[in-house]
């Protein structure tokens, strides 16, 4: 059952500027753990959010998200980035769905609580880091205009 | 520029570098940016590290990055024996390697140290990466410590380590003043182990730290109070069923 972390604590983190997501972390069954550790921020300097999609989920159900989103924006402001991880290659065609998915959900209101509406990038990770398989990670971030 | 894109596009690299002379220039450092070593059967390993060879010949080393060592079906490859007077040659011909990937490294094989086989990377390499390392702590933090320029140290296991480090010598040095860049742990579940590196490297300053289902994140934490910037929390369901007490 527990999915997201427990007992953690951010107030110690006092430069904490971003934090980093998977898509399904941050989805309707886990928000309540995500508020709990958003509320333990305190840092100055916190102003993102990433939310990163797997490339198999390079889809954006902007409902839900956008609902688990308003929640922590509730809590604490930041902007909101969707980061695309592929591997190896960027298939230019996922990250331009998630681009477009993202756009139309902005258009149709989904993201109104942010004060600007979410970018899409990608990064890389190699067929050695993909994690599950083996390692970390290895960025490249390409923002798209 | 536009070429860095396409570091991990071998085939469209390949195309540009048989376009002309200066696109080839451009390309031929992207191309051959990292070297993979793979293992299919332990008769071969001798021979493993050959494809430094034609390398050398063409001169492409110096234009190496990254090495990996992948893992291999069924048991630990990286031993010393797969680094025999020539293939160490070519090793230690790598002169500009910022990243070394390393699956099931078996600290134990290597009872007279690493400094032989991996010291010689210490003026350029950057970041580490170690796939189910198995070994006494001591050996492990050792082997970081070969690499004092290190901003980027990765750790990772499928499903926890599974068996305890042994106590490290309360009487270690701390190397330096605290580890810094950045930390990827997976699976990760030797708190224990965690306290030791702070103790060993003199602290962590990292700015950013990946913790894929880690026991011990609140020590981590708060070990980088100052200093934390980005923190990524991938957590896994999976692990959290098969273990005790909370972790991410």
């Amino acid at each position: 059952m527990p999915v997201l972390p427990q007992h953690i604590d951010l107030s110690s983190n006092t430069a904490l500027r971003s934090l980093e997501v998977l898509l399904p972390s941050i989805m309707w069954r886990h928000t309540p753990r995500i508020r709990e550790l958003f509320s333990t921020i305190v840092s100055p300097e916190f102003s993102e959010l990433v939310v990163v999609f797997s490339e198999g989920e390079a889809h954006c159900p902007s409902g839900d998200l956008a609902c688990a989103l308003r929640e922590m924006h509730e809590i604490k402001e930041f902007r909101v980035l969707f980061c695309l991880e592929t591997l190896e290659e960027l298939r230019v065609s996922s990250l331009h769905r998630l681009t477009l998915q993202a756009r139309a959900a902005t258009v149709a209101g989904a993201y109104n609580f942010l004060p600007r509406p979410p970018l899409v990038f990608s990064r890389t990770v190699t067929k050695y880091d993909r994690f599950k398989s083996s390692v970390g990670v290895m960025y490249e971030r390409q923002a798209v205009p | 520029m536009v070429v860095a894109y396409l570091t991990y596009d071998s085939p469209t690299l390949r195309a540009c570098a048989a376009t002309c002379s200066s696109w080839y220039n451009v390309t031929v450092p992207h191309l051959h940016h990292t070297v993979t070593f793979r293992q299919w059967s332990m008769d071969i390993s001798r021979e493993h590290l050959n494809p430094l060879a034609s390398l050398d010949k063409l001169e492409l080393l110096p234009f190496v990055k990254r090495v990996q060592f992948e893992k291999a079906p069924t048991f630990p490859w990286v031993v010393p024996s797969v680094f025999n007077s020539q293939s160490m040659q070519y090793f230690c011909a790598l002169v500009n390697l910022q990243d070394l990937a390393i699956a099931d490294l078996d600290f134990s094989k290597f009872p007279v140290g690493f400094g032989g086989y991996f010291g010689h990377f210490s003026p350029t390499l950057r970041s580490v990466a170690l796939s189910c390392p198995k070994g006494a702590r001591r050996q492990l933090l050792n082997f970081f410590r070969l690499f004092p320029k290190l901003d980027d140290i990765k750790i990772l296991y499928y499903r926890g380590r599974g068996e305890a480090y042994e106590a490290l010598d309360p009487q270690l040095i701390p190397i330096r003043e605290g580890l810094r860049g950045r930390l990827t742990l997976r699976a990760f579940d030797e708190e224990g182990l965690l306290k030791d590196i702070i103790v060993a490297f003199g602290g962590m300053r990292f700015t950013s730290m990946d913790l894929h289902n880690v026991r011990g994140v609140q020590l981590l934490l708060e070990a980088c109070g100052d200093t934390l910037e980005t923190l990524n929390l991938f957590p896994d369901e999976t692990f959290q069923r098969g273990k005790r007490g909370p972790g991410i």
